[in-house]
């Protein structure tokens, strides 16, 4: 069992409802065509892959099937956050949001 | 208004009750179950001939519901007007977060998604009230009826819970999942609409592609209750 919670079901539901889908936050660029291939290549295609924290996108594909950012630790699993797109989150240079984060998850309704 | 109506019926799967033909009722995801069990037990078909399953002492029944008609509502910046136009239809508020509302036992508005509702009433009312539904919005919403995508099993009795927390792994406790409830989560594995109707009494929702899998699962899982 291992618990993630979606904030539009508002809920911790079971891993097995959700599929991560890649690095949260990327900004679609605002003017495509003043960039260079390497910008834009780097735009389409580079993504992070830190060690320790890191802002993902996932869905929540078997419940409401929503789309929504977490905020988690890719060496000890441990997910400080979950919030909803278009939200952000700063979690400070040490986390405190406790195991599961549901701390914050409540603070961000 | 009647060309509205008349855009409508081209797409919609089940005309209205008086241009229809005569037809047979419609086959159940699960129809293929009945026969086969009306020659092993005597007990083995609900009074429609729909497909049942039952506990001599009443603690589990499984049973598949007739085609239902389900609509699939969507509505993002004008909810409201969604909102309005179900009150005015069938004088049901659209229902907030992981709840349902029902008219009476036919008619249910579920919750699925901040911007979906999935709405269930009897099959042959199905068109006519997406119509009404068409005539009352005004402003940027879908209507699909999904009638003949699904299939709805009902789970009742004092062992239901049971045998659900052997198939789901959402939290089934009445502390958690009270009446009226509705989630979308995994049965087995499969995506289902699991809602508490009332104390003991459940109502599945799956993918008809799924149904017969479903059944089949819940079969076994209901044999420690000596379910047949
Ligand atoms: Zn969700």
């Amino acid at each position: 069992m291992f618990l993630i919670h979606c904030p539009y079901c508002a809920e911790h539901r079971e891993e097995d409802e959700f599929h991560a889908v890649g690095q949260a936050h990327l900004p679609r660029p605002p003017d495509p065509d003043a960039m260079t291939d390497e910008q834009w290549g780097d735009y389409l295609y580079f993504r992070k892959n830190p060690r320790g924290e890191h802002r993902e996108l996932w869905v929540h594909a078997a419940g409401c099937r929503k789309y929504f950012n977490v905020a988690r630790n890719t060496q000890t699993y441990e997910i400080y956050a979950t919030y909803k797109v278009g939200d952000t989150l700063d979690l400070g240079d040490d986390p405190q949001a406790g195991a599961t984060g549901s701390a914050l998850n409540r603070r961000s309704g | 208004m009647s060309n509205k109506q008349a855009d409508v019926a081209v797409m919609d799967q089940y005309l209205r009750a008086d241009t229809a033909p005569a037809m047979e009722r419609p086959r159940t995801a699960l129809a293929h179950v009945a026969p086969a069990v009306r020659h092993a037990s005597e007990s083995g078909a609900g009074d429609d001939g729909n497909p049942a399953r039952h506990t001599a002492d009443g603690a589990l029944s499984l049973e598949e519901k007739p085609v239902t008609g389900l609509l699939t509502l969507r509505a993002g910046a004008h909810r409201e007007s969604l909102a309005t136009a179900l009150s005015a239809t069938l004088g049901l508020v659209l229902p907030e977060r992981l709840s349902s509302e029902s008219a009476g036992n036919e008619v249910c508005v579920r919750w699925m998604s901040p911007d979906e509702w999935l709405l269930s009433c009897p099959l042959q009312d199905a068109f006519d009230l997406e119509c009404r539904l068409r005539s009352a919005i005004d402003g940027h919403i879908a209507i699909v009826n999904v009638s003949g995508g699904y299939s709805i099993l009902n789970l009742s009795g004092s062992a239901a819970q049971n045998v659900l927390k052997k198939s789901t792994a959402y939290d089934v406790h009445p502390d958690n999942f009270m009446p009226g409830k509705v989630v979308n989560t995994l049965m087995a594995k499969a995506q289902v609409v699991l809602r508490c109707v009332e104390s003991d009494r459940y109502e599945i929702i799956v993918r008809r592609s799924f149904a017969d899998y479903l059944w089949l699962w819940l079969q076994r899982a209901g044999r420690e209750h000596d379910l047949r």
